[in-house]
Parts: C-alpha cells; structure tokens; sequence
C-alpha cells in the first residue's frame, strides 16, 4: 500500500475529523473564487472596451477655446512633428482631407483625399473591403509613393481601373504667386463596401453642439474621403496632408475641412508613456484627449471592483494559509502515534510528507469543486448589480471628457459585456492559486512532522 | 550464527545537571532461530536498549553490527525497513485500517506491493481468520491486535523482531499464546526474537535471558539453551 491509497484511506475513513478541515477550505476558497471571477471578468470587460476604443490619442483645442469660436484651428506643425516622432506612435493621421483637381474626369471635379501612414484601410472606410488590387505597403507610406487607394463610388465617376495612372492637381497661392501641381497617381486598389444607415455628425460641431443631423443610408465613402493617399514628397516638401497641413495657417483654411490629428497608438502602455512625456508640453489652447481617458471613465468603477477583488483574494489566501496551517497541525498531532508507525516501519519521509500533502489535496479538491460553482454565483449576483449601480456614477463623469472616438460604450452596453463564465481560464487559475495556498498551508505542519522522533512517539 | 553484535556499546541520559549512564560498554551477541528475553527493574535501560537495537536511536559510544555491517553504515531507515520488525505495548495499530490493511502497510513500505494474499497467509499462520482481518482493529480484542501487530512485523520478512512488553496489556491466557508465537517465529521461522518484559514467566520461556543492572548498566547473561 502506497502513500497515495494510504492518503485516500485517511480522508474516506476519517470524514468527520477532515470536515472542519473541508468546511474551512470550501469557505475561503468560495471567497477566492468569486473573487478571481470578478478580476477575469472585470479584466475581459475592460479589455473588450479597450479594443473597442482603440488605442487612439487626439489632439484639439480646449472645448472652452471651441466656445470662443476656434473651431478650424489646428496644432502648429512643429508642436505635432514632435508628438508623431515617439516611437509608441504606430501611424497616425493628420486629420486633414484635401481636394484635388481631377482632369480625367468626365467633368473637371474635385476629389476628396487623405493622407495616410496607415496600410488599413477600414481605418478610413470602416466597413469596407478591398475588392481589386491591394492596400499600400509598408514601403510606399514610407516614401510617399505616387500610390493611392480609391472608393469605387470614385472609380466608377472617373472610370478608374487598377493600375491606372490617375493625375491630381491642385492650386493655390504661396506669397501672391499662384501656383499649381499636378501628381500622376498610380491606383494600386479599389474599396466597396456595404450600404449601411448612420447618424450623420455635422463638421465642426462640439459639446453642446454635438447633435445628430440626420440619418440616411450611405456608404462608407460619403463621410470619408474618396481617395487615400501616402504622404507625398516632392522637392524636398511633403505634400498632400503633410503641406496642407501648413497650408491650413495661412490662406487655404476655407478648402480644408477641419480635422483632429488622430495617432493611433502602439500599446496601451504607449498611450500612458505619451501621457507623461507630452501630457502638459502642447502648446495652449491644445490639448491630448486619449482613450483611456474615456476608459477610465466609462470602466472606472469596474477598475474600483477590480482592486477590491484583488485584495480580497489576496487577504483570502492568506488567511487560508494561516488557517489551514493550524488546522492540519492540531490535525497532525493526532495522528503522532501513526506518523510514528511509518517512521518505525521505515517509510521514507518524503513519502510521509507526500501523504499529508495528499489528504490535504484531497479534501482542497472536493471543497473546490463545491465553491468553483459557489464563487461564480456569488460573484454573478454581487458584482453585476454593484457594477450597474456603480456605471450610473460613471455615467455623469463620461460626459466629462473630450471625444477621442464615437465608440464610446454605454453603461447598458458595459454591463452586457460583464460577464461572470465558469471558463477555462477561470478554472485553472482558481484552481492552480488554491492550490498554491492549501500547498503552502502545509509547510508548516510538514516541517513539524520532519521533527518528530519514532522513539519518543512510540516507546 | 551471529546475526546482531552489540560492542562496547554506552548510552547516557542527561539527568538533571548531572549525566546518568544506561549503558556502562555493553557487548552481547544476537543469533538467528533463538528468542531473548531482555528483563530489569523499571527505568533501568531495558526500552533504550531495545529502541538502539531497532535503529530508532544511536548509541554514544560502540556498535551495533548487523550481519557483520553497522547498522549506521546500512541506514536506520533502511535497517529498520528491511531487517528489523516491531511489535508495541499498546499495539500501535494505525486505527482507521483493518488489520489486512496494517499488514499492508508495512510490506508497501519494505516495497512489496499486490501482496494481499500473503498478507492474508500470514495473518492467518498467526489465528486472525479472513473475516477479522477485513475488520477495522478498533473492533478487535486486545490479543487479536496483538496478533496482527506481530504479523505486521513480520510483513517484511525480517531476520530480527523486538517486542516492547508485548504481553503488557493482555490478559494470562493471551499472553501465553502471544509467547508461543514468539517462540514459533524463533524455532519454526528461524527470527531472532528479542522481547523486553517485565514478567518472569515470559522471560523463562526465552533461550537466553538478559538481566539489565540498573545501576551498573550491563547485562548478567542466563543462557538456557
């Protein structure tokens, strides 16, 4: 007979000596396991909302300012130059659309282009797919190549095919000279996507302002631009967004519909970097709206849950060890005489430990079974009422930051995201920490066992 | 044959600020298919000599040879696991197991595993039938556990059995089939069986006799073989 059939004899002929045990171990862990349900779903909620918001930073003036009539206003290139070379920056997008002269057109029109730095394009048309060519490529954003992307709408109007070379001009005056451009450029690939109905955000519009025009059925296209290019460089000078960007300050303000520079953000821990490296250094009236400024206020409460949750678990498993120690010790000392059997029989002591280790396995395991289903339940019914409760708070502070984004979620959307699942990593980790903890709890009785003598036991 | 050789062997307890000797260099010579009865006055050193001849202690000074080795030199543990059996006063049964299953125990321990039908012969060679070996021990007489007590010392085939007052808590018919046991196990099964007692008349059942002077703290030898 083995440690292990000796361990599983213990626990089964023993019940009611292992009980307080048993009861002890299903009641600390239930706590833990609530506990750890609220920090994973706190945790996934929070990622959900994250990915939802993206990992954008914008930069506009202060909403004060816009009251004053600086709407149209934008950062100084230099002040923005600064910001975009942080290497968390992953792309980023001066906000600015540009219209061209288009002269292969049936009629001379004016097409609408974005520059860009990002290779995605539902970046710019969010529900749209690339049906002939290809997006750019990592080396064509960065040399500004003559490369462009255009909206079938567009193709179609100026019967446009891939691998097309399209030219685009523009004019405008530089020091009361005229001038004019134009850029041959080569379609690398063809965007439609689905018609869908969206609220229609009036330019320009702000805070109070910020009200919902209408609604119409429309592609991606009728809000965004046509056509999105590299930033072109030229002579030494960047055009397409990058010149018109310079361009806003001095005298073409009335063709450029005004933006906000949006960066998109490598990591989450770039945005905060950015938030301590430049935070405070634009220039006034601008200011950073970042994302997790809306996270924060739409899952700060979630956050106030989640630090609770942690201690709870933390305090838990502690006293579980503490606890537990001192319920297998007075458990241990009376079972000397039978320790003192195995000693004299010459077991070896780490079979001995083993053993101990194992009934106390054991009985864990039934208890964790039991509150593996408790803990969830417990936290399913605490926290999603304490979460709506908490979100209602929230709300009132939601409205106190400036929009990086629309994606922001409601409070009925972030409790439908909080969810309390029995899932697999819930599972293992509560699985794998009570274990951790009823494991350490025997450390301290095992190391006494280690110091008892078969003679003095025995004889 | 000499199995066991005690050497110069010396043992003191502390005694208050002062030492007490037990063991004055002691030397007596253990042999296979003989039964010794250890007797002496209470507190004279009978138990200690018997816990250092079990490896469960070591002796301050001297050896203890097993088979021509030290018993040191083979491990406690591993001379306690293979060579030498026990058997206690108070039984020391381990209470939630049935006596097949105390059998069992201690043969898993000297590595014999799937060994229940031998544990069941052996048990029953010393009178516990198949029906009182599946009961708990608790439920049985103070001679059944007895009996099962030494079939556990026997489990792993050792060449030594020590008895600790086997025969303290029975009654005088109990006892005198507990003793023709032990005798058996020495003619029949060729053990070296060493009993520490109390009582004379276990004693005079024994080969040899070892009288343990309690001041002295060595041996007077009957040899009645």
């Amino acid at each position: 007979m083995n440690s292990l059939k000796r361990a599983w004899l213990s626990v089964i002929r023993k019940p009611g000596k292992n009980f307080l045990l048993f009861f002890i171990v299903t009641l600390l862990t239930t706590l833990m396991a609530a506990s750890l349900a609220i920090r994973i779903a706190s945790n996934n909620v929070t990622a959900e909302m994250q990915n939802r918001i993206g990992l954008q930073v914008s930069i506009a003036p202060e909403r004060t300012e816009l009251a004053y009539g600086m709407v149209g206003q934008h950062i100084p290139y230099r002040e923005l130059e600064k910001v975009i070379s942080y290497k968390g920056v992953k792309s980023y997008n001066y906000g600015i659309s540009y219209p061209f002269q288009a002269f292969k057109a049936h009629q001379q029109s004016m097409v609408l282009v974005e520059g860009t730095q990002n290779p995605d394009i539902k970046h710019y048309w969010p529900n749209s797919e690339i049906i002939e060519g290809r997006t750019f490529t990592k080396q064509e954003l960065s040399e500004g190549a003559h490369v462009m992307v255009v909206s079938k709408q567009m193709a179609d109007v100026h019967s446009i095919k891939v691998g097309d070379n399209y030219p685009l001009g523009r004019r405008y005056v530089m020091y009361f000279d005229p001038i004019e451009e134009w850029f041959d450029m080569e379609v690398i690939g063809i965007v439609d996507g689905p018609e869908v109905t969206r609220p229609w955000l009036f330019e320009g519009d702000y805070e109070g302002y910020m009200t919902y025009y209408y609604s119409e059925t429309q592609r991606d296209w009728d809000i965004f631009p046509m056509a999105i290019a590299p930033n072109i460089v030229i002579d030494q000078q960047i055009i397409n967004t990058k010149l018109n960007y310079r361009l806003v300050g001095i005298n073409l303000r009335q063709n450029v519909r005004m933006r906000i520079p949006i960066l998109e953000m490598e990591s989450f821990e770039a945005v905060k970097e950015m938030r301590q490296l430049y935070g405070k250094q634009l220039p006034m009236p601008f200011k950073f709206n970042f994302a997790d400024d809306q996270i924060l206020a739409v899952l700060g409460p979630i956050g106030t849950l989640n630090m609770i949750a942690e201690a709870v678990m933390i305090f838990t498993m502690i006293i579980a060890v503490f606890v537990c120690s001192l319920i297998i010790l007075l458990y241990l000392k009376e079972r000397r005489q039978e320790i003192g059997i195995y000693f004299a029989l010459g077991e070896k002591k780490r079979n001995i430990v083993l053993q101990v280790v194992m009934e106390v396995w054991i009985v864990s395991a039934l208890a964790m079974t039991l509150s593996v289903f408790a803990g969830t339940w417990i936290a399913r019914g605490f926290s999603s009422e304490l979460i709506r409760l908490q979100l209602l708070i929230a709300d009132v502070q939601k409205g106190k930051v400036d929009v990086v984004n629309d994606n922001i979620p409601t409070r009925d959307e972030v409790v439908a995201a909080y969810t309390v699942n029995m899932s697999n990593e819930y599972v293992l980790l509560f699985v794998g920490l009570s274990m951790l903890t009823v494991t350490a709890s025997t450390i301290v009785p095992i190391v006494n066992i280690l110091k008892l003598k078969p003679k003095e036991i025995l004889l | 044959m000499k199995l066991l050789d005690i050497k110069d062997v010396f043992f003191t307890y502390p005694d208050g600020d002062s030492v007490r000797t037990i063991l004055d260099h002691v030397n007596v010579t253990f042999e296979k298919g003989s039964m010794y009865a250890i007797v002496g006055s209470s507190g004279s050193g009978k138990t200690t000599f018997l816990t250092l001849i079990a490896g469960l202690d070591t002796a301050q000074e001297g050896s203890i040879t097993f088979k021509g080795k030290d018993i040191s030199e083979i491990g406690l543990w591993e001379y306690r696991r293979n060579h030498v059996g026990m058997v206690f006063q108070s039984y020391n049964l381990i209470p939630y197991m049935t006596g097949l299953e105390n059998v069992l125990v201690a043969m898993g321990i000297s590595g014999k595993t799937h060994m229940k039908d031998s544990a069941y012969d052996l048990l029953d060679s010393i009178g516990i039938e198949k029906n009182k070996a599946n009961r708990n021990v608790r439920r049985l007489s103070g001679g059944e556990q007895q009996r099962i007590a030494i079939a556990r010392a026997m489990a792993n085939q050792p060449d030594i059995i020590v008895a600790d007052e086997p025969t303290g808590n029975l009654d005088g018919e109990t006892e005198d089939t507990i003793i023709g046991l032990f005798r058996k196990l020495a003619t029949e099964k060729d053990k070296c069986v060493i009993v520490v007692t109390h009582s004379e008349k276990v004693a005079k059942q024994a080969d040899v006799i070892l009288r343990l002077h309690a001041t002295k703290g060595t041996f007077v030898i009957e040899d009645n073989r």
